[in-house]
């Protein structure tokens, strides 16, 4: 019998209240979705557990955009990181980049406010490759 | 045992503010934390939405789907700003390549489609074929072209139709895109050389699609009868 992993999704946001929100579908699908409000929170959570999709705002107060990148890099994490911020479409897609340069599964940039179903959408991503054993 | 102590590291100077008021950074910094609230705003009343039962609380949940819009027409608002702000700043994109207008509008009818259909109206082009091969830069006329069609909208009624047609313009080697509501504007009318109805552009994206085209060679009219006002962009050909 091929055994289910559960989906666990880390929301890296300094706002509380924009983690809430994306707790909240997540929640619903059934998700552990665990918030950091900084970069040491988020070092802390990737060596407690596997997520399968970060939701990572690209201006954390304790980081350099980058640094959350390295971090994750260093530790292997193969999770599908999806960038959310309120820079411009422009300034996000270079960030990006520099994800994919670090070796990192990066979905298509998510500027706020999110379109309507959007955190869904990603949670329903994450959902079907989990069940496809990757990653 | 004495200890030494090591007297704490410095941070590095930074450097000193000028006081020169509305900097490029500030400006994008401010764009950046708008749309935080913004987008808890949404979401939750995305999250209020969804609970609700369509049977028993239709008119709620329109509502709710109006705080969704108008959070989009604010986060449009902030995309004119950063737009304005990379312009004056010399930023990339200005420089964009010419493309015919026919492509562009093409190319940005979904978007044109969104802003209509948020602001629940129809929309109309038209296109001349002797304007339909003039070019411009897809920059300013895609952005100029958005902004107007948001404050276009924004005044509507419900359920009109938002209406855009490029002509040939008045002078040679210049076209002319029209923007109006409903009825009651004809050709003449727009693009006559009196000063019948003008009126100085008043509305920040009035103001900021006026600037962008100033830059680009072109103009923004606006004429005013009543509360219908039709934007008559110029532009040249390059």
């Amino acid at each position: 019998m091929t055994e289910v992993r559960p989906v666990v999704c880390i929301i890296v946001d300094d706002d509380p209240d924009i983690c809430r929100i994306i707790q909240h579908p997540l929640r619903r699908k059934g998700f552990t979705a665990i918030a950091c409000g900084s970069l040491a929170e988020l070092e802390q959570a990737i060596r407690e557990v596997q997520p399968t999709l970060i939701f990572l705002d690209a201006g954390l107060p304790d980081a350099d955009e980058a640094d959350p990148f390295e971090t994750l890099s260093n530790a292997h994490c193969n999770a599908w990181v999806q960038l959310i911020s309120g820079k411009s479409e422009v300034d996000l897609a270079e960030l990006a980049h520099v994800g994919e340069d670090c070796g990192l599964r990066m979905l298509p940039p998510m500027t706020k406010p999110f379109r309507p179903g959007a955190i869904a959408a990603v949670a329903e991503f994450a959902s079907a490759t989990a069940e496809e054993g990757s990653p | 045992m004495s200890v030494a102590l090591q007297a704490p590291r410095q941070p590095a100077a930074l450097p000193a503010r000028d006081g020169t008021g509305l900097t490029s950074e500030l400006l994008r910094a401010f764009c950046h934390d708008c749309r935080t609230p913004l987008a808890v705003i949404s979401e939750f009343a995305s999250i209020v939405r969804e609970d609700l039962d369509p049977e028993e609380a239709q008119e709620g949940i329109e509502l709710l789907a109006l705080v969704n819009d108008r959070v989009f027409d604010i986060d449009a608002l902030l995309g004119d700003l950063e737009c304005l702000r990379g312009a004056l700043a010399g930023e990339a994109g200005e420089a964009s390549a010419p493309m015919p207008i026919a492509r562009l509008l093409e190319e940005i009818r979904l978007l044109m489609e969104g802003v209509a259909a948020r602001w629940g109206q129809c929309l109309e082009v038209e296109i001349e074929p002797v304007a339909a091969v003039a070019s411009c830069g897809p920059f300013p006329c895609r952005n100029v072209i958005l902004a107007l069609l948001n404050d276009l909208g924004r005044s509507a009624a419900r359920r009109e139709t938002m209406r855009i047609r490029v002509l040939a313009g008045s002078e040679a080697g210049e076209f002319a895109l029209c923007m109006w509501r409903s009825e009651g504007w004809a050709v003449a009318e727009m693009l006559g050389g009196g000063d019948d109805g003008r009126v100085e552009p008043r509305t920040f994206r009035q103001q900021f699609a006026a600037t962008i085209l100033a830059r680009s060679g072109g103009g923004l009219m606006v004429r005013m009868r009543e509360t219908n006002p039709v934007f008559v962009v110029r532009l040249p050909r390059p």
